[in-house]
């Protein structure tokens, strides 16, 4: 038997040894990776705090580009190799009904996912990205298969909470003092 | 003449973010992907500091520290580790290995660029 690993928005998960990895998702988007070669698995749980920009790099940019890269540094230590990665990715739904989907979370990170993917270089074998309905996934980090099950908004509502209560606590974060150390210098993270 | 800062990361997507941070400041940078090609490139190009990642294929963070302070020429410049680790074990290896300071990822542009200003020859 697998062992079985839940994670929530903003958290990610990478193994060497055989586990399933699931999540529940509503406007987020988990990115599955895979290396076939070293049977490596990793996902993560991609919530942003608002609309990013690939070309100015604001906080969600940031954000999210950080939540891949720390990924695939996971998978890199544990063996895995960066070129022989592939992804999947799922979610991305338009869970509020309001606005356009155009301006909905659901699709702003699902358009992040496949810019960050093109510009690394990392292909997109499969993906079941954006429409309306909540989805929970499992991953198998052994063979890099995903199963897919679909439930209908209004079964999930508080799906839509938990997500607002995440952001909140993500929008904080990004505000977090930064880790910084200059050698020869024991005053520099006082002084700024 | 603008100062020439070198960024070495093995994703696309954190060097154009450095990069981007970086010109938006008036310095020059030029990118690597890994240490190898930093190598490389330093072989044509004079920089006046340099910004890497650790994990990296092929040649990872700690090596091409190694490698460019065994340079003479390179002997005191400016090297700052930019990575997603954070443990002080990690740290006391870059240091050993000659990097001048450290900053855990995320990074925010004006602590980067504060660094950087502080640091640079």
């Amino acid at each position: 038997m697998k062992e079985k690993i839940i994670i929530n928005a903003g958290e990610y998960y990478a193994s060497k040894d055989p586990v399933i990895i699931n999540t529940l998702l509503g406007s987020c988007v988990a990115v599955c990776l895979y290396d076939p070669i070293s049977r490596i698995g990793g996902m993560n749980h991609i919530l942003l705090p608002g609309a990013p920009d690939m070309t100015k790099f604001n906080d969600p940019a940031r954000y999210g580009i950080n939540a891949m890269d720390i990924l695939i540094t996971t998978m890199m230590k544990l063996g895995g190799r960066r070129d022989k990665i592939i992804a999947k990715a799922f979610g991305g739904a338009h869970i509020i009904p309001a606005i356009s989907w155009k301006y909905g979370v659901g699709h702003q990170i699902a358009d992040f996912v496949r810019a960050f993917l093109k510009k690394e270089k990392i292909q997109l074998v499969s993906s079941d990205l954006e429409g309306f309905d909540i989805r929970k996934i499992f991953f198998h980090t052994d063979t890099g298969d995903v199963y897919l099950k679909r439930m209908k908004p209004m079964k999930t509502s508080h799906i839509i909470f938990e997500e607002k209560k995440r952001l909140k606590e993500i929008e904080r974060e990004i505000h977090e003092v930064t880790d910084i150390v200059l050698f020869n210098d024991v005053d520099a993270d006082k002084d700024k | 003449m603008l100062e020439t800062i070198m960024v070495v990361d093995d994703s696309s997507s954190v060097r154009q973010m450095i990069t981007f941070t970086l010109e938006g400041a008036g310095y020059h940078a030029v990118e690597a992907k890994d240490g190898q090609e930093g190598l490389e490139k330093l072989e044509s190009l004079t920089v006046d500091m340099i910004i890497t990642d650790l994990n990296m294929p092929n040649m990872d963070g700690n090596a091409f520290i190694k490698a460019v302070k065994a340079m003479p020429e390179y002997k005191y410049l400016p090297i700052i580790v930019l990575t997603t680790e954070s443990d002080a074990s990690k740290k006391q290896a870059a240091k050993e290995a000659g990097a001048t300071g450290w900053i855990t990822k995320p990074f925010k542009p004006d602590q980067l660029l504060g660094i950087v200003k502080k640091v640079m020859l």
